[in-house]
């Protein structure tokens, strides 16, 4: 047995850079209830487990959808991060390494308590539920985007609890504000595999009630979302920065919600979309900055001072992608 | 203190310069990716990775020179300036301020050349190829592909400066999360990275 393709597809299906971004919504509830960064030997089983998460859930999928995925790729040059399509591994194999996910998700959130035990064996029900028939909720619409920020959002924050051993209204407050958040962004990851999907018979939110509806409920749920964090994050820490900032991104994500819906070309919609996921993304580190700061005892124009580098940097971000759509249309003319 | 947030800010440098050049890299790939699909004599993509390596090479020589050829100027023109200062001023601040002005003025210097000779080796090698092959195929996707994000050296150059800033301040937890930042900008380029 060679043991490098299943080492290759491990890194292939952790996708370590949308892991980072779950595990800074861990950071932040665990900051929020504790006014502490988290020490990483004593988050370490927790770190694991979200790894373990993740990689499980994209197991199932890449196993499920792999016709899909076939028929998607099609219609769009994809990253090469799918083991079956570019044949890394065998679905056999897929499986087998899906079980000893499993189990070593179990094994190490019974480190944590018996509650993420409990958990962990429902988000695996769910993992297989989302994906694999009979119910399958990735093609049931509006089910996919409710249930999937279970996994993203709802289980590194209660990760974030079952460490500090406490929690309060707030808290919760602040995690139904990124659920919401989290959901809104959701309605747009699948407006890439539109036409795959549709082909494929998954029928997903934007393949039953088309682009307009979809990013309609995607600003609707990003904005209540992003300024509920900012509310949260004023009451918490007195700044106003996070909240001003979400007010200004929401203005950005209805504006390029209107342009995404004029573009024909979907390259040009997914640079859109990437727009706002990257607002999203800048709120969220925003806030998670702004509590992680009001504990640190450096002055208030410091503080200011890099709240402000943070928003900098975010706008930066976005600025590239719309470098990128302005060369797109010069070489279209 | 002072050594850890050395340390911490170069492994942060070699984080930011590898990503930098690893994604010049992966452009150059992406084009001859692209040229795959369209339908191009064998002969012709053969040539366009000739002309992009060479031009890697040279681009790649040339930037070593630039940062090393920089750094000794810098280091040498701060020392001068700090020694000249210091007989009447409190010498371990002035090793502070060299540290810090010296440690963003070789950054931005090293990303900003980094960006600009990854990014000219890449238009180089693209203008040979299309100056040899005229009205061959429909290369829009390579042009895409290869022009300048000036956005990017944005977010590298304020990166820097903030996890600089953090540590100046004392919140070196902080630095850790604007090394993150990158990354969480980066993820929200595809929409399947959610």
């Amino acid at each position: 047995m060679h043991i490098n393709p299943y080492l290759r597809t491990l890194w292939m299906i952790a996708r370590p850079r949308t892991l980072l971004l779950i595990s800074l919504q861990g950071i932040l509830g665990y900051v929020f209830l504790t006014n502490k960064i988290p020490n990483v030997l004593d988050s370490v089983f927790a770190i694991l487990c979200i790894i373990f998460a993740y990689m499980h859930a994209v197991a199932v999928n890449d196993i499920s959808d792999e016709e899909v995925d076939k028929l998607n790729k099609k219609f769009l040059e994809q990253d090469n991060d799918r083991p079956l399509l570019d044949k890394t591994l065998t679905t056999k194999q897929l499986w087998v390494l899906l079980y000893c996910i499993g189990v070593a998700w179990i094994a190490v959130s019974v480190f944590i308590s018996w509650a993420a035990l409990f958990a962990t064996i429902i988000l695996i029900a769910l993992n297989f539920i989302y994906s694999l028939p009979p119910i399958r909720l990735s093609s049931r619409g509006l089910l996919a985007q409710l249930s999937l920020p279970i996994m993203y959002v709802v289980y590194p924050l209660f990760l974030a609890v079952e460490l500090a051993g406490r929690i309060n209204v707030n808290y919760l407050l602040l995690v139904i504000c990124l659920y919401i958040a989290f959901v809104g962004r959701l309605f747009l990851k699948d407006i890439r595999d539109e036409k795959g999907d549709a082909e494929a018979g998954k029928l997903t939110f934007v393949v039953r009630h088309g682009v307009k509806l979809t990013l309609l409920w995607a600003t609707i749920c990003i904005c209540a979302g992003i300024i509920g964090l900012g509310c949260i994050i004023f009451s918490r820490t007195n700044s106003i920065i996070p909240l001003l900032a979400a007010i200004a991104a929401s203005a950005g994500v209805i504006f390029v919600g209107k342009v995404c819906y004029s573009q024909e070309l979907l390259s040009r919609k997914l640079l859109d979309v990437a727009i706002i996921g990257r607002l999203v993304s800048a709120i969220v580190f925003i806030s998670l900055l702004t509590v992680g700061l009001s504990y640190e005892p450096i002055e208030m124009w410091q503080v200011v001072l890099l709240q402000v580098f943070a928003i900098i940097i975010f706008a930066f971000g976005v600025v590239t992608l719309q470098e990128e759509k302005n060369t797109q249309l010069k070489y279209d003319k | 203190m002072m050594l850890i947030a050395q340390i911490f800010i170069a492994f942060f440098i070699l984080f930011v310069v590898s990503s930098i050049v690893i994604r010049g890299k992966k452009r150059v790939e992406k084009v001859v990716a692209a040229l795959e699909l369209k339908s191009i004599p064998a002969s012709v993509k053969t040539q366009f990775g000739v002309v992009a390596s060479r031009s890697y090479m040279k681009a790649w020589r040339r930037y070593w020179a630039v940062v090393i050829l920089g750094s000794i100027a810098a280091y040498i023109g701060f020392q001068v300036y700090a020694t000249s200062q210091a007989s009447s001023a409190d010498l371990s601040q002035w090793f502070l301020f060299t540290l810090v002005t010296y440690s963003i003025v070789l950054l931005t210097l090293i990303i900003s050349t980094s960006f600009l000779v990854g990014t000219a080796f890449q238009h180089e090698a693209l203008r040979r190829f299309l100056a040899q092959q005229k009205g061959q195929a429909n290369l829009k996707k390579a042009r895409v592909i290869l022009t300048p994000r000036y956005g990017e050296l944005g977010v590298s150059v304020f990166s820097i400066a903030a996890v600089i800033g953090s540590l100046a301040s004392g919140a070196g937890i902080i630095a850790v999360l604007f090394m993150a930042s990158q990354t969480a900008i980066e993820c929200a380029r595809s929409s399947k990275c959610i």
